[in-house]
């Protein structure tokens, strides 16, 4: 909880710093479109918080959009069916992805950090393999206004997915069962499993949820971009554990939340965007983003915790 | 006694028959395959990454992972040419990329164990602030130009092979010797397997991680040198995505990604079959696009292989 207070004065002071460096930051509209471009992110970042709480990761979760998306578009394209039923196509095709991870991981007992490097180098590879590197496009107007229109021309469509995604993750670690069993494998695996928690269950089901969502953020980066293509979101992986770690989740384990996560996303997001608005180059912006990543980090793993020790002890 | 060193030399002995079946595989369907000049491709690719390959495969031994070889490599890389371009006496260029290299490896180690914070995730900051980094500095722009003394690192060529082939592989074989015989080695074993009993016999478990980051910083340094000496011009991004690869070839290599086992004999062979296939692909007449496809689906059968091989085992000992 601390940390999210932590996160949320983080949040303000980004905005305000960026709403000082250009006007047109600070506008609804602004911040709202900024949002659009960080759906895949914050979808992937909730089953990426759960999994790395249980001491995982999920290094393929690029690969699997890339993949899940060029996938669909070969299915619309050459089996000319509907765009919304290739859509649910990618999906599958992420789960598909997830449980294959799932079973190298559970079933075989290889380190989830082993199975995701190569299924990241797999998937990402029949993807290019497929697609010959070329990008499939001209998806239907319907389809595409999914992923570039917006709500009432205000609140762009597949944020309310992100909205979704993120309000079942919340439920499901915070208030269920589901959720008491995934920090306690995170805290401590063999206590887990002789205290009746069903381990192997739960992981397979959080790597299965993992390659689901990159599926479904393959099908709306595909609607955003209007085109499905082998090199989409490269790099992401990365950039979703940062958005992570930045919230607050422990990558030793046992420790985060579904809601630092998501401020995680959006400081990140708006970080991004102010940054642009203000001309400020791509170079500058990532070693900004580096810099916030590793002090938010020093600051809560030393300092942080201690301080908001002393003002919940009422010392301050 | 010979059965226990045949025990010993498991991984590295699979591996050799991959390397030989898949060799003698794509010979049978080529017959262009086996030569000189290919020797000379395959080789000179696994040398420019091989020092870089060492230091993860040491950095993993130590059980810290390192995300920022990439960054480092392309820092090394671009300023240690624009060093070269100046003027600067060729033998103070390729100190320069040792240093630059070690000194942002030291970076991460001060940070990880002031902080004690995983090296991961320190790296995986100092990846994206370095990569910002060489973007900003360069503005994109590749370096061209290059001197004469730049390119003779990469082009001499002693019995057939180039210079960067001879050095990589000889820092190789003294990276074997080194980590056998000093005993600052041992106590990175010790801290990969069990940091409490580390602690206990009296090792600055502090010590030894700040050590091992500086060295893979070092050796990710020298491998982009020696990436940058083969061509005559380098690109901005040169190095995107090593972090990956190495990691890649050091477990392939039979590296324990949770720590604690590991030899450099492996991660050499690893890196060498990752950059045969790569080459194969062309005379297979497949097409370039399929490498990164085929590379995951090889990790993940020399782990599944690995897997399988050790349930063998066990249950020949328990029968």
């Amino acid at each position: 909880m601390r940390k999210n207070i932590f996160l949320l004065i983080i949040l303000g002071v980004v905005v305000m710093i960026m709403s000082m460096m250009s006007k047109e930051f600070l506008r609804f509209s602004t911040l709202l479109e900024s949002l659009r471009y960080a759906v895949e992110m914050g979808i992937m970042a909730v089953p990426m918080t759960m999994i790395i709480i249980t001491t995982g990761i999920d290094l393929s979760v690029a690969s699997t959009l890339a993949l899940s998306g060029i996938l669909m578009g070969i299915i619309w394209k050459y089996l000319n069916l509907n765009i919304w039923l290739a859509g649910l196509f990618a999906i599958l095709i992420g789960s598909g992805c997830g449980l294959l991870n799932a079973y190298m991981i559970t079933g075989l007992s290889i380190p989830p950090i082993v199975v995701t490097l190569a299924t990241m180098a797999a998937y990402r590879g029949i993807a290019t393999g497929l697609s010959k590197g070329r990008g499939i496009t001209g998806f239907p107007e319907s389809f595409q206004n999914f992923g570039q229109g917006s709500f009432m021309n205000f609140i762009p469509y597949s944020v309310f997915i992100w909205v979704i995604v993120a309000l079942v993750g919340y439920v499901v670690l915070e208030k269920s069962k589901f959720g008491r069993y995934i920090y306690s494998i995170g805290h401590n695996e063999t206590g887990a499993m002789f205290s009746a928690v069903p381990v192997v269950r739960v992981k397979n089901i959080l790597y299965l949820f993992s390659g689901m969502m990159a599926g479904l953020s393959g099908m709306i980066y595909s609607a955003r971009i209007g085109a499905a293509k082998s090199n989409a979101f490269m790099g992401g992986e990365l950039e979703v554990i940062t958005a992570v770690v930045l919230g607050g989740t422990s990558i030793t384990g046992g420790e985060g939340s579904i809601l630092g996560s998501t401020l995680g996303v959006l400081i990140i997001t708006f970080l991004k965007t102010g940054l642009n608005l203000a001309r400020v180059p791509h170079s500058v912006q990532s070693i900004i983003v580096g810099i916030v990543l590793v002090a938010s980090i020093i600051t809560y793993t030393r300092f942080g915790v201690g301080f908001f020790k002393k003002i919940k002890k009422g010392g301050v | 006694m010979m059965k226990i060193k045949v025990e010993n030399f498991g991984r590295e002995f699979t591996l050799g028959i991959v390397l030989i079946v898949l060799v003698s595989f794509v010979q049978f369907i080529n017959h262009s395959f086996i030569s000189v000049r290919t020797l000379n491709v395959i080789l000179e690719n696994s040398a420019v990454i091989l020092p870089s390959a060492i230091g993860t495969t040491l950095v993993i031994i130590a059980g810290q992972i390192d995300l920022s070889v990439g960054s480092i490599f392309a820092v090394s890389a671009i300023t240690s040419a624009q060093l070269a371009l100046k003027g600067v006496p060729m033998f103070l260029v390729i100190l320069w990329s040792i240093g630059i290299g070690a000194i942002l490896g030291f970076l991460n180690g001060i940070i990880t164990v002031t902080f004690r914070i995983p090296a991961m995730i320190v790296t995986l900051a100092s990846m994206t602030i370095w990569r910002g980094f060489i973007l900003w500095w360069t503005k994109g722009y590749w370096i061209t130009d290059l001197p004469d003394g730049w390119k003779a690192l990469g082009s001499t060529r002693i019995l057939n092979l180039t210079l960067p082939i001879w050095i990589a592989f000889s820092l190789g074989i003294l990276m074997i010797f080194l980590v056998r015989n000093l005993r600052i080695f041992r106590y990175v074993y010790a801290v990969g397997s069990n940091r409490k009993a580390a602690d206990l016999i009296g090792i600055a478990r502090w010590k030894i991680l700040l050590f091992i980051l500086s060295l893979n910083g070092a050796l990710a340094g020298f491998s982009g040198l020696l990436s940058g000496s083969r061509f005559f011009l380098i690109p901005s991004n040169i190095g995107t995505g090593l972090e990956l690869s190495v990691i890649a070839a050091a477990v392939i290599g039979g590296t324990n990604i949770m720590g604690g086992r590991g030899r450099i004999e492996g991660t050499i062979i690893g890196v060498i079959l990752m950059t045969t296939i790569s080459s194969s692909l062309v005379f297979l007449n497949i097409d370039s696009t399929w490498d990164s496809a085929f590379k995951g689906l090889l990790i993940l059968l020399a782990i599944i292989f690995d897997v399988l091989r050790k349930k063998l085992r066990r249950g020949e000992s328990m029968g």
